[in-house]
């Protein structure tokens, strides 16, 4: 007989085909009755290898690549790349790129939370912000076929400025965004914010600590609603961010529902910067014309097109060193830590991404809650799992 | 804190187990003996005025095909000096048979090139005593990029690690060390002591070979898809023969 204080210990299959594990992650779950007493996260089921395709292709050949990372912000995968291998090559980027890429990873934020706000609603068994949100990153989707013609995999940012240049018709359209999408965003935060079913599946559900979010190494809005203020945007400074004018949100808590504000108040942060961008974007040109990436336009010499058919064989070289950056995406902290030996081709990459991190920190912040729960974990720690396995 | 600074308190404390440090591009590097890489990293994450408490990453490197230009360089030298003396010889060997007014001007010649090979020695030998930089006793590198959220600092550190060598695991100072280890583990092989749950991860459990090693080729090794077939009865599972290059 089993009596109630002697319960029997249930492991529990969660994944990898779970509509709530945002992509193909697996769990081992350790239940004692409704409690969960350990979780075990399993990996590996989209390993393609990245790290060790990019010691086998120029720099450049790894661009498109890196969008398949975290494909919900390929944006911001492709700006953290370019400015990994800007560090290593010490090359600058002309002002209105500066900008543009600015505008860009802005708006690749806000559909990364956009898509994060309507699953985990969904998740926790909203059906309604779904619609809203999507509706509102596709506003945003269609911005970005306009200045590149893609809608997921941009390969837009590249080593010394961007591909090409914004159109009027992309800032008419950023600028409707910009009146209308505030508005829009009330809807979904009123549905949700206030609603008693919303706050109870959220508050002091999944609770991680201050020491531990860091000693865990989560990043990003996750550090940030355990009441870390670090943001690689302000401690880090890249690009144009220091000239800018906005604020880091965090909060104490640390349960489901202080990340989930955090994000949200992220959002409107992101429309502040693009506002300020949008007034301040200066005119010239949108790739430095020096960039060793960049190939003639006017039909070249014998002399020369022989030079740029090297380039295209052997890449250009970097110096010998290592360098890493460390960039903010919507997820976390993205890194790049390139080893170069002097080749067109890296040597090593690491690549730091949030989201592996995130996984192998949710046994310690689902450990002695209960299962119900463990969606909203999932879902508040946001992770993708194109960037898990690599 | 200033990364002169850094590097003086750990030089202080741990002496010659702090083997060089480096600047590199803003980044500081500091190369530590592996014996006491544990040490030094919970000293690191302990000591007041220092507290890494964060652990963006930590991996390995092959460094088994790093290129050496300075050793080629030096090989390149010594090279010389032997067709150098070869020809020497054959100079000498005309000597003898040589009648007096050709004798004169090879005898110049000679004195010219030996004078020539003691000069090439010389600087062989500077080039063979700086390419003992580049020479390493072990084929992989260890690496922890550290950061002080509350100091606001960085420093990343390495150590040369063998492949029969267990790293001390550094999950009980920083918990985020524990996947990037299994991972490390996976595609290096490198073992870790004391690491709670050291496994594959994003390998399959039983998969033969480390592929990030520099000898692991891109599309894999031959064999490397027999295990495919050991679990199910012959015939019912063909080799994947489309993966491999021939």
């Amino acid at each position: 007989m089993i009596g109630i204080e002697e319960t029997k210990r249930v492991r529990i299959n969660m994944g990898p085909q779970h509509p709530a594990t945002h992509g193909v992650g697996r769990f081992i779950l350790t239940l004692n009755g409704e409690t969960i007493e350990d979780v075990k996260p399993i990996c590996g089921y989209l390993h393609r290898g990245l790290e060790k395709l990019a010691e086998n292709m120029t720099y450049q050949q790894f661009m498109p690549i890196v969008d398949r990372l975290d494909y919900v912000a390929s944006m911001n995968n492709d700006l953290a790349y370019c400015l990994a291998v800007e560090k290593l090559l010490g090359m600058e980027v002309p002002e209105r790129a500066e900008y543009i890429r600015i505008l860009i990873a802005e708006l690749g934020r806000i559909a990364s939370h956009l898509i994060w706000l309507g699953t985990m609603a969904l998740d926790i068994g909203a059906m309604t912000p779904y619609f809203y949100t999507f509706r509102d990153r596709e506003t945003i989707y269609d911005m970005f076929e306009e200045i590149c013609g893609a809608r997921l995999m941009y390969n837009y940012v590249r080593m010394g400025g961007v591909s090409n240049d914004i159109t009027p018709k992309f800032m008419e359209m950023l600028k409707h965004f910009l009146d209308t999408f505030p508005k829009l965003m009330k809807e979904s935060d009123g549905l949700l914010t206030k609603n008693r079913i919303w706050m109870s599946r959220t508050k002091d559900v999944g609770v991680i600590n201050y020491d531990d979010a860091i000693s865990w190494g989560l990043s990003g809005p996750c550090l940030r609603g355990s009441g870390v203020n670090w943001d690689l945007r302000k401690n880090r400074p890249y690009g144009i961010y220091p000239s800018l004018d906005f604020d880091i949100p965090y909060l104490p808590e640390g349960d489901v529902y202080a990340r989930y504000l955090v994000r949200l108040e992220e959002i409107n942060q992101s429309v502040r910067i693009l506002r300020q961008c949008v007034k301040k974007i200066p005119a010239g040109d949108y790739m430095n014309p020096e960039s060793p990436f960049v190939r003639p336009m006017k039909k070249p010499k014998e002399g020369i097109a022989l030079k740029d058919f090297v380039l295209q064989i052997r890449g250009v070289k970097a110096p010998a060193g290592e360098v890493y950056f460390g960039a903010e995406n919507p997820k976390g902290e993205l890194g790049f830590y390139i080893v170069s030996d002097g080749a067109g081709k890296p040597y090593r990459m690491k690549i730091r991404t949030p989201s592996f991190v995130h996984v192998f920190a949710l046994p310690v912040i689902v450990k002695g809650g209960l299962i119900a729960d463990i969606v909203s974990v999932i879902s508040s720690l946001d992770f993708v799992f194109g960037e898990v396995d690599r | 804190m200033k990364n002169d600074e850094i590097v003086g308190l750990l030089k202080g404390e741990f002496g010659e187990a702090v083997k060089a440090s480096a600047e590199l591009s803003g980044d500081l590097t500091v190369k530590v003996d592996l014996s006491k890489l544990h040490e030094i990293l919970q000293f690191l994450r302990s000591c007041p005025s220092l507290e890494f408490d964060y652990l963006p990453f930590m991996t390995a490197i092959d460094y088994s095909v790093y290129p050496k230009p300075k050793t080629k360089e030096a090989e390149a030298k010594l090279k010389e000096v032997k067709t150098k003396e070869e020809k020497i010889k054959e100079d000498e060997e005309k000597l003898t048979e040589a009648k007096e007014e050709e004798a004169g001007s090879l005898k110049e010649e000679v004195e010219k090139l030996k004078e020539e090979i003691v000069k090439a020695k010389e600087e062989a030998e500077k080039l063979k005593e700086e390419a003992k930089e580049e020479e390493r006793e072990k084929q992989f590198d260890v690496v922890y990029q550290l950061r002080s959220i509350k100091h606001s600092h960085d420093i990343r550190i390495k150590a040369e690690v063998g492949e029969e060598d267990i790293v001390e695991s550094a999950t009980d100072i920083w918990g985020s060390a524990g996947c990037d280890e299994c991972e490390v583990y996976d595609m290096f092989g490198i073992k870790f002591k004391n690491h709670p749950d050291l496994r594959r991860i994003l390998m399959p459990e039983d998969w033969v070979g480390y592929p990030y090693r520099k000898d692991y080729p891109l599309k894999g090794k031959e064999g490397d898809d027999e295990y495919l077939d050991t679990r199910l009865p012959e015939g019912q599972l063909r080799k994947p023969e489309h993966t491999r290059m021939p």
